[in-house]
């Protein structure tokens, strides 16, 4: 199946859950699981390079992709589990913005990689635009990740191949992009709109934590080996610099205040994966998309409201780090990439890793403080209880992960 | 028009697209970024590039009012699309953005004479403008406080992205720049909207 078919059969499927779901409650499962067919089925590219190729999209998905793409539906699956209530909007947003993630994942040129972000962008802000959110918190979200897509989209045409690399043009482009990436991931400013989210159920959160995020980095990591050296080192440094910042700031509030565990915890491990990606090292881009796919399958566990403990307190036994969870094996190559980069970045990654760790494990725990244990039934119970123990069950088996994420 | 004249004119449509408030800003903020851009694209791409800036900015505005339609799709919020969603601060949010266009104006002047651009050496007065209108768009999203504001930011940014395209690289690559420009029609599209979804109440500036 050729990327574009692959595109088509997620928007269809979108398009389809949103019809379903108007007569069947589980109605809008079927966008991500036809979306994840069509992934799986994707044809096999060897290696996509670095964007700046001739073609707008590749012909097929590398491993990389078809990871990436595979786990975003199986992100949308269990978050649309957990939910009490499954809507359109949710199948919409899943269509749609899977299709921007298989563009972004197989696009040739950094401008058909921003176009895709954008799309995916939009999808997001409209699934919270048409919820009723608090209007200051969908404010919040939407200026930051609205100027993120902006930056790119703006940015991106100057990289082609009349690229002048001299002088302030090459780090004012740097800027422009790092300001972009770090936008649409939310690190800034810190704090930012993140501390709306203990407040939202997970179908609000993963369009953006499971598609946006991974295809922002992934596009970044890919980019960055064909930038003229100011460009690359203003992208860089910033993403480490940043990056290592939020985490920190996050992981410290985390530990500190039970109310915000989730979203922090997720925060500091974006913080981290984009200081992976900043390093420039290939185990620190690995390093970061082990712990997005960790949070994929993670984040609709840690936030359901109305589950039983004991997936939830499974997801954050995986989250925490301890060895042979898959939250150990991402960690310890970003602080692999870090200790390749320079000494003190690889210290604020090790105080980071440790009030991770210490935040999961008080997560794991304790009792939800922003929630309610509350009747779950059988077949969610089943469907949520299978993702808990299949994200557990990942980190025993690292290869299955490691091996076809090392392509990037 | 280029050279001072154009500078200072582009330098006072920033502020318009600054200071627009109320219902009819992104109509009226995207007429003036229009008319900035003008100079600049047309030096450089000549007639066609005006006719492309020009009716890319035409159907952003004829899709804000077909935008408007869409409210009866049903879905949406309560609440008004130009009423701040966020709390009052010490200075109110015109006194904020005056000030951005004054940050915006000493960067836009760093830019140009200090960026480059591939068609030609350094830009000059063709750079300053296509910067300023975009640093103006920039702060507009930075400092959003209502849909409206964020609808006028990012159709500011992609307009000015589209005559930055066409600075760059003449009109060698317009397909580029008619597909980022598409996104201003986009915009323009969900400005509609979000003005449609909400009638204008008691509250709105």
């Amino acid at each position: 199946m050729t990327t574009v078919m692959v595109v088509v059969v997620w928007l269809v499927a979108g398009c389809v859950g949103a019809l379903v779901a108007r007569w069947w409650k589980w109605g809008a499962i079927l966008a991500p699981v036809g979306g994840a067919i069509a992934t799986l089925l994707a044809r096999h590219a060897q290696d996509l390079g670095p964007l700046q190729g001739g073609t707008w999209v590749a012909p097929g998905l590398d491993s990389v992709g078809i990871v990436v793409g595979t786990v975003a539906a199986i992100a949308w699956f269990g978050a649309l589990c957990a939910a009490e209530e499954r809507t359109a909007s949710d199948a919409w947003a899943c269509g749609i913005g899977g299709a921007a993630l298989i563009v972004a994942l197989s696009a040739q040129q950094p401008f058909v990689w921003a176009e895709s972000l954008t799309v995916g962008v939009t999808a997001v802000i409209w699934r919270w635009w048409s919820s009723h959110l608090p209007g200051g918190e969908r404010m919040e979200m939407a200026r930051m990740l609205a100027l993120g897509a902006a930056l790119c989209v703006v940015a991106t045409p100057f990289l082609g191949p009349n690229l002048v690399p001299i002088g302030p043009r090459s780090a004012l482009e740097g800027g422009l992009l790092a300001g972009g990436v770090t936008a649409l991931i939310a690190l800034p400013p810190l704090g930012g709109w993140v501390r709306s989210l203990p407040a939202l159920d997970s179908r609000f959160l993963v369009g953006w934590s499971s598609m946006v995020v991974p295809a922002a980095l992934v596009g970044a990591a890919r980019m960055m080996p064909q930038l003229p050296l100011e460009t690359q080192t203003a992208l860089s440094d910033v993403l480490l610099v940043v990056g290592l910042t939020c985490a920190v700031y996050h992981a410290l509030f985390a530990v500190w205040k039970p109310r915000d565990r989730p979203s922090r915890t997720l925060m500091a491990d974006i913080g981290l994966a984009a200081a992976g990606i900043g390093s420039t090292h290939v185990v620190g881009a690995q390093g970061a998309l082990v712990l997005l796919v960790m949070w994929a399958c993670a984040a609709p566990l840690v936030w359901s409201l109305t589950l039983p403990a004991l997936p939830r307190r499974l997801a954050w036994l995986s989250v925490c780090g301890f060895p042979a969870t898959v939250g150990f094996w991402g960690r310890f190559l970003v602080l692999q990439a870090l200790a390749g980069t320079n000494s003190a970045a690889l210290e604020v990654g090790v105080l980071v890793v440790f009030l991770i760790t210490a935040s999961a494990l008080l997560g794991a725990v304790a009792r939800p403080t922003h929630g309610r244990d509350g009747p779950a039934s059988v077949t969610r119970r089943s469907l949520l209880g299978a993702l808990a123990v299949g994200t557990a069950v990942w980190g025993l088996v690292p290869a299955l992960l490691l091996t076809p994420l090392a392509r990037l | 028009m280029t050279g001072a004249l154009g500078d200072t004119f582009a330098f006072a449509m920033s502020i318009v697209i600054a200071m627009s408030d109320g219902r009819k800003a992104l109509l009226i903020a995207s007429v003036a970024a229009m008319l900035a851009l003008l100079g600049p694209v047309g030096a450089v791409g000549g007639t066609s590039a005006v006719l492309i800036v020009a009716s890319l900015t035409a159907a952003a505005v004829i899709a804000q009012f077909l935008g408007r339609g869409w409210h009866t799709l049903g879905f949406g919020s309560a609440g008004s699309a130009t009423v701040p969603s966020t709390a009052d601060a010490l200075f109110g949010p015109r006194s904020v953005r005056m000030a951005a266009v004054v940050i915006t104006l000493i960067a836009a002047s760093w830019i140009s004479y200090n960026v480059g651009v591939t068609g030609g050496g350094y830009g000059g007065g063709l750079l300053f403008i296509v910067a300023d209108i975009a640093l103006t768009g920039g702060f507009r999203l930075i400092l959003a406080r209502t849909e409206v504001d964020l609808a006028v930011g990012s159709l500011v940014v992609l307009l000015s992205g589209t005559a930055g395209v066409i600075v760059e690289y003449g009109m060698q690559d317009a397909r580029l720049a008619v597909a980022l420009g598409a996104w201003s029609v986009v915009v323009g599209a969900c400005g509609g909207w979000i003005l449609a979804r909400t009638r204008p109440s008691r509250g709105d500036p």
